[in-house]
């Protein structure tokens, strides 16, 4: 293992498995604090897609592309998904004139909480076509191959579980892996709505709370996750209180997400007005950044494939 | 369904109303989505149907659709060269001229302002000025897709002396509207599309409600149901998308495309239309 950390990622995916296990097989598992958990745990899983698809967890390339399968299964896609359209394109944002998949102006409801419940509606399927895209024209045989082996494994176990006994595999493995994989697109809105996404650190919002950090393997930062993709998830908040702290505008350091989330989506009906955020990073002294795609190819070339 | 429900346990009937719910919300979602197209479809239509038609008697060109472009190499492969396109930005421009709109009326237009002049330009039209940009040494293109900045470009499609056009005034919001075809008739029908593929999307929602509900509930014709409804959750969200691109304005919609070569001889280039549907 690459890192010692990486053990509370490996733990997370198996409670997780663990949890849909139980469920299927035990009936007396089937119960309200397992099933929260399981949806929980999913949304846990796509976020350690994230960080694996950044940074392998295992030295070995075998362990890490078999790693790739277990969760793929989790979150009912192939995780390989996540290096065109989450490493190469959205941390790219629009900087090299490609529109990122997954960007919140997507989507345009005045009730604002509809925007939330919709989002991965949109983000999906254009992040798919994109995949598409991406993979048919660019004939990159490994990254083709190993997506299909996490299709397969993925769609092919989930087939059989449903298969076994459809109802069960749909309550009970399913719906919490749709939950993680819609939960982790949902995390863009959340994470840049409302935010200056042309900024070089006023780009992303940040939720700073250390519990909720902790369970989310630092994923709260990600101002800097974005300007330093090639950064160790365990070394996100020491860099964050240093670099970005006194670059960005304190509104986009939230405490709480579930504090945000009601704020945002439940006490308001309007979608808020974006603000100028960047006046903290203008007034701050400037760290040498490189560009947004060359900080990708960076991310790309730890993940295995080639920049675009 | 295996096991008997014991205290505790989530009852299989609430966890399928649940889902139910979850089911119909979600095709609530993208049905509202898809009406905001057709919404603004309808607007065009009406700015339309307050304009007028004419032919292009001077003007070389008198508008154009400007689709910046900017494409990354695509791939290594020794036997295929690609460079993949993404639309960047789009934009109208009005370079100005006159406009014949019926016997011995003409009518001079200047030239006007980038900002929300949308110019709408047909197929062929856009095929042939990407085709026109493929004329251009692969090889250049091919070196500079693969900087870091990407090889941009710039599809100009036109219209010029002798074409017929459908075009507004500048309304009070300084927004203006022209077509190299008729744009009422192609509201309308992408319109009944729209509403089409809507009424489809809750027909099949329906049907397949109808199906979950067949006693005994979670038997076999409502299981077929459930395998339908999962499958019909996974689709409805690609459809919306859909939807939502086919009833894009040509001022608005994604052209990308590929352009590729076989081989270091050249061979086999793709262009204008078919290279947008090769990778759309």
């Amino acid at each position: 293992m690459r890192h010692p950390s990486e053990w509370r990622q490996i733990g997370i995916v198996t409670i997780y498995i663990g949890l849909l296990a139980a469920m299927y097989f035990v009936p007396a598992c089937r119960n309200p604090l397992f099933y929260a958990a399981a949806f929980y745990f999913s949304f846990l899983n796509s976020v350690v897609i994230h960080n694996h698809l950044h940074q392998g967890i295992f030295h070995r390339k075998s362990l890490n592309m078999g790693w790739r399968l277990v969760l793929s299964f989790g979150a009912l896609y192939p995780a390989s998904a996540n290096i065109p359209s989450h490493n190469l394109v959205h941390h790219h944002f629009e900087e090299d004139g490609q529109p990122d998949w997954a960007d919140p102006e997507i989507v345009h409801f005045r009730y604002n909480l509809l925007n939330l419940i919709h989002f991965p509606n949109v983000a999906g399927p254009q992040t798919f076509s994109g995949v598409q895209r991406w993979k048919a024209v660019l004939k990159r045989k490994p990254f083709t191959r190993q997506y299909y082996r996490e299709q397969f494994f993925a769609f092919g176990l989930t087939a059989v579980l449903l298969v076994h006994d459809f109802w069960t595999g749909l309550f009970f493995v399913v719906l919490p892996q749709l939950w993680g994989a819609r939960g982790i697109l949902r995390i863009n809105i959340i994470q840049h709505d409302g935010c200056d996404l042309t900024s070089e650190w006023n780009h992303s919002r940040n939720f700073v709370g250390r519990a909720f950090n902790w369970i989310m393997c630092n994923n709260g930062y990600h101002t800097i996750h974005h300007n330093k993709a090639g950064l160790h998830w365990s070394q996100l908040a020491e860099s964050h209180n240093r670099d970005v702290v006194p670059r960005i505008d304190p509104s986009l350091d939230e405490p709480s997400m579930f504090w945000y989330l009601l704020r945002t989506y439940g006490f308001r009906f309007l979608r808020p007005t974006r603000a100028s955020i960047a006046a903290a990073e203008q007034e701050a002294a400037s760290l040498p950044l490189a560009s947004r795609v060359d900080r990708c190819t960076e991310a790309a070339a730890r993940s295995g494939v080639s920049g675009l | 369904m295996s096991g008997q429900w014991a205290w505790g346990q989530l009852p299989y009937a609430w966890l399928g109303v649940g889902a139910l719910v979850v089911l119909w919300v979600n095709t609530g979602l993208v049905v509202l989505a898809a009406c905001r197209p057709i919404a603004q479809l309808l607007d065009y239509r009406r700015r339309f149907l307050g304009g007028a038609e004419g032919i292009i008697v001077e003007g070389e060109p008198l508008a154009r659709h400007v689709i910046a472009q900017n494409g990354r190499r695509a791939s290594d492969d020794s036997d295929r060269r690609a460079i993949i396109f993404h639309d960047s930005d789009h934009h109208g421009r009005v370079a100005g001229g006159v406009i014949e709109t019926g016997v011995a009326q003409r009518l001079e237009i200047d030239g006007l302002p980038n900002e929300d002049i949308e110019v709408w330009i047909d197929e062929a039209g856009r095929a042939a000025a990407v085709a026109k940009l493929e004329e251009a040494d692969f090889d250049e293109a091919y070196r500079a897709a693969a900087k870091a900045s990407g090889y941009r470009r710039e599809v100009c499609a036109s219209v010029g002396v002798g074409c017929k056009i459908w075009f507004t005034d500048l309304d009070p919001a300084g927004r203006a509207l022209l077509a190299n075809f008729d744009p009422v008739a192609w509201c309308l029908r992408r319109m009944v599309w729209g509403m089409l593929g809507i009424l489809a999307m809750i027909g099949v929602l329906l049907g397949v409600t109808g199906l979950l509900l067949q006693p005994p509930i979670f038997g076999p014709m409502s299981t077929l149901g459930g395998v339908l409804g999962l499958l019909y959750f996974l689709l409805v969200q690609p459809a919306g998308v859909m939807l939502r691109d086919a009833l894009a304005p040509p001022s608005r919609s994604m052209l990308r495309g590929s352009w590729a070569q076989l081989g270091s001889e050249g061979l086999g280039a793709t262009g204008g239309q078919a290279a947008t549907k090769s990778s759309e």
